[in-house]
């Protein structure tokens, strides 16, 4: 596995860029089709670590993606608290849509976030 | 003859569960469920019952569920220190 | 009908996945098995939980189990005899002297953190050389033990000096092959 194979690499960069946008294209229609923020926080956490086997791309910072997650997950907590708890989504029934989508977003970077630091640190840092 | 009492026990305990549990057609809370279905989409303004339940009836579930992911990966970062790169 | 094919191909790929020897094509059936699983949601109308499956299981269990396994390398026994058309496991484990001098290989290697994995064979050397499955091949002809483990590997040479501290009265001997397949002599 030390050198590339270059069939599987071209191939996979060639792929890059439909997995970026069915990922997106699942978070952002989440709320009205089958998908969500998990899901396609995990398409794109497979795109992180498959750029990592395929390429060797070293360059991913886990410690600051670990930062970027926390910040994600306080922005995660504080939204609902304030729209649904504080039933701002009663008064407001016109931005329920932009909420929800909203919310996929979070939930998907999140999620694609801590997806690769754990399959990073664990699987391929750990024999160093 | 201990292992072969241990699997006949076994498959029997499997093949009972599964007996009984055939015919069980339980359906909990009847009525909230179908409050969720019929006012999903006015209610949170959402065209899929799943996002909508999740993202709004029980917010509390995913918030929690962002929490255990963040505990595991903190928790992970604890124990794996040495060596790698942080 | 589907449904049934589906169900029963589960069950299958389910027991083949625990019985099969080689860790690696366990690791490729359980991918194959969440992938039918998460067919199976589709048919059962859950797109959102077929979705999870397909990406988080068979994607990327899938990937974590094999560069775990790629960690914890596996190290490949070969254990031929030619004096049987079939050797099983009787043969070796019962008792003897040499179902001892295996076991402490396995030993060996569970203390260098190496996942030991024997296979019983009646082939001839020749074929097992050519298909370098192995990493240590242990032959016996008659009372003659011989141990065949590549040159470059270190990891031989200390168990040479362990079995043959400890198993003197064994007929045992070792040879090295280089990397091109010829035998190295001994000094």
């Amino acid at each position: 596995m030390k050198q590339e194979a270059s069939i599987v690499s071209s191939i996979t960069g060639l792929l890059y860029p439909f997995i970026i946008v069915f990922g997106i294209y699942v978070i952002l229609n989440g709320h009205d089709t089958p998908g969500g923020g998990f899901q396609g926080g995990a398409i794109l956490a497979v795109l992180f670590i498959g750029r990592y086997i395929v390429a060797h791309a070293d360059d991913f910072n886990i410690g600051r993606a670990h930062n970027v997650e926390k910040a994600l997950l306080a922005v995660l907590i504080l939204v609902p608290v304030v729209f649904v708890f504080g039933s701002l989504s009663r008064r407001f029934p016109q931005y329920n849509q932009v909420y929800l989508v909203f919310m996929n977003l979070l939930i998907g970077f999140k999620v694609a976030l801590g997806l690769t630091v754990v399959v990073f640190r664990y699987a391929f840092y750990e024999d160093r | 003859m201990r292992q072969v009492a241990l699997t006949i026990f076994v498959v029997l305990l499997m093949g009972s569960v599964l007996f009984i549990a055939n015919g069980h057609r339980e359906i909990l809370d009847n009525e909230v469920s179908a409050y969720y279905l019929q006012n999903f989409t006015s209610d949170t303004g959402a065209g899929n019952a799943v996002a909508a339940i999740y993202l709004n009836y029980r917010m509390y579930d995913t918030i929690f569920e962002a929490l255990i992911l963040i505990t595991s990966i903190i928790g992970m970062l604890h124990f794996f220190r040495a060596g790698g790169n942080k | 009908m589907i449904e049934a094919i589906l169900l029963l191909l589960l069950i299958l790929l389910a027991i083949v996945a625990v019985e099969t020897q080689i860790l690696r094509m366990a690791v490729v059936f359980l991918g194959i098995f969440s992938l039918l699983l998460s067919f199976l949601y589709l048919y059962y109308g859950a797109p959102d939980v077929a979705i999870a499956e397909a990406v988080m299981a068979s994607g990327l269990v899938t990937l974590l189990y094999l560069t775990a396994l790629k960690r914890y390398r596996v190290y490949n026994i070969c254990f031929t005899n030619q004096m049987f058309r079939e050797v099983d496991d009787r043969y070796i484990v019962e008792g003897t002297r040499r179902g001892q001098l295996l076991h402490e290989v396995e030993q060996f290697c569970i203390s260098k953190e190496l996942e030991p994995q024997v296979v019983f064979t009646p082939e001839d050397l020749e074929t097992l050389m050519e298909t370098r499955k192995y990493d240590l091949i242990i032959r016996q002809e008659g009372d003659q033990l011989t141990i065949y483990g590549s040159q470059e590997n270190y990891f031989v040479d200390e168990l040479e000096m362990l079995l043959i501290l400890r198993y003197q009265d064994l007929n045992t001997r070792f040879m090295r092959y280089a990397e091109d397949g010829s035998f190295v002599e001994e000094s």
